[in-house]
C-alpha cells in the first residue's frame, strides 16, 4: 500500500472512538465532548467532574455493548422456535433455549417471548389483574406448588416446572368483632357489605388507628388484610 | 358489666380502654379517640356511657365541647370529673359498645 494513500486503521478508529469522551445530545444521540471547542471558561473542578461523568458514561456504554453482543450471540445460537415447558416436564426433558416458550396458566396456553416471566406478568396473562387480588403458583410434576411473588422472576427453563395456577389471595379481616376470611383487593362498599354478610341497610365503618371512618356505599375500600369493620344501624338522632 | 370480648373489640381499636361503673351504669374510658374529620380538636379522651343517663339511652362524654358539631352541649360531672356531651339520643344500650360509639360519632359528622 502506498504511503501517500490516506490510511485509516479500524483499530485506531476504535481506540479513538473510546478515547473521546461521549455525551448524550438532546434528542438522544451521542456526540464527542471536546472541552476546548466549547469556548467556555470552565474551572478545573468543573472540567474534572465533566471528565468523570463522561468516563462513567463510557463505562456504561461498554457494559451495554458487551451485554448486547452476548445476547446477540445467544439468540443466533437458538435453534428451537417454541419450547413447550409442560411437554418437556411430562417427558422429563430439559427445556431448551428457544425464541418463545409455551406455558400453561390455569387451563389456558400462552406463548411468552422470553425465558423469564414475573408473577405479575403471569397474573396478567391469566386475566387476574383486576380489582381483586390473586396469587400465582408454579406447579411441579413432583412436589408442592410454590408461590411466586408479584415481582419475582421465574426461569421458564427451570427443570420440573409443569404449569402455573392462580388462586384468590385470601386475607382475614374483622367484622363486628368476628374474624372473616375474604379475598384481598378493592371493593365498592356495597360489594364489601355483601362479602362480609352485612345487611345493606346498615352503616359500615372502618376503624383506623382509633378513628371510626364511615364508608359511603358509593365509595371503595382496598382490603389488604387486618382491617377492622364495625356495622351499625342508623338510630341516633338529635333530640 | 361489659363483656370481655366487647372490651377486646374496643381495645383492638383504641388501646388500653378501662371499664368503669357509677350508679349501676357501665362506662368505658377511652384514652384516645379520634373524632370525625372537621371536628376541632380531632383527638381527645372519651367516656362512653353504656346505659341510661339524664334521660338519654346512652351517651358519649368528651372533655371539651366540639366547635361547630353537635347541638345543645351540656356539662356533667361523671366519675368525679367534668365532661361535655351534646344532644344525641336513641342509641340503644343493648348494642355492642363499638356500635354505640360508632352511632354517637355519627352525630358529630
Amino acid at each position: 500500500m502506498a504511503s501517500s494513500t490516506p490510511y485509516l486503521s479500524i483499530k485506531a478508529q476504535t481506540a479513538d472512538f473510546f478515547a473521546i469522551p461521549w455525551q448524550k445530545k438532546e434528542g438522544g444521540a451521542l456526540y464527542p465532548v471536546r472541552a476546548a471547542a466549547t469556548g467556555t471558561k470552565c474551572t478545573q473542578a468543573a472540567e474534572t467532574e465533566k471528565s468523570m461523568n463522561s468516563e462513567g458514561l463510557n463505562q456504561e456504554l461498554r457494559v451495554v455493548e458487551q451485554a448486547v453482543a452476548i445476547e446477540a450471540v445467544e439468540l443466533a445460537a437458538i435453534e428451537v422456535e417454541l419450547a413447550d415447558i409442560e411437554h418437556c416436564c411430562l417427558h422429563g426433558q430439559p427445556v431448551p433455549p428457544a425464541r418463545a416458550y409455551r406455558i400453561k396458566v390455569d387451563s389456558q396456553y400462552h406463548e411468552w417471548p422470553k425465558a423469564h416471566i414475573t408473577g405479575n406478568q403471569l397474573l396478567n396473562l391469566a386475566g387476574r389483574d383486576g380489582h381483586l387480588v390473586f396469587e400465582v403458583f408454579e406447579s411441579y410434576r413432583h412436589g408442592e406448588p410454590e408461590l411466586i411473588s408479584p415481582h419475582a422472576e421465574v426461569d421458564l427453563r427451570k427443570h420440573g416446572v409443569e404449569k402455573f395456577t392462580t388462586a384468590p389471595k385470601l386475607v382475614q379481616v374483622t367484622i363486628d368483632n368476628k374474624p372473616k376470611t375474604i379475598q384481598a383487593g378493592t371493593y365498592t362498599v356495597s360489594d364489601l357489605k355483601r362479602v362480609l354478610g352485612v345487611d345493606p341497610s346498615r352503616v359500615l365503618d372502618e376503624v383506623v388507628v382509633g378513628e371510626f371512618k364511615e364508608l359511603p356505599d358509593n365509595g371503595t375500600v382496598h382490603v389488604k388484610g387486618g382491617e377492622i369493620f364495625v356495622s351499625h344501624v342508623r338510630q341516633g338522632q338529635s333530640s | 358489666m361489659v363483656a370481655p370480648e366487647q372490651l377486646d373489640e374496643l381495645r383492638a381499636a383504641f388501646g388500653d380502654v378501662t371499664p368503669m361503673v357509677e350508679g349501676g351504669v357501665d362506662f368505658v374510658f377511652l384514652p384516645r379517640l379520634v373524632l370525625p374529620e372537621g371536628c376541632t380538636p380531632r383527638e381527645m379522651q372519651a367516656l362512653l356511657c353504656l346505659g341510661q343517663h339524664t334521660g338519654y339511652t346512652t351517651r358519649l362524654f368528651l372533655p371539651h365541647a366540639v366547635t361547630g358539631r353537635g347541638a345543645n352541649w351540656s356539662s356533667h360531672a361523671v366519675l368525679g370529673k367534668p365532661w361535655w356531651t351534646w344532644s344525641w339520643n336513641q342509641v340503644p344500650a343493648h348494642l355492642r359498645p363499638a356500635e354505640i360509639l360508632a352511632e354517637h360519632l355519627r352525630g358529630l359528622r
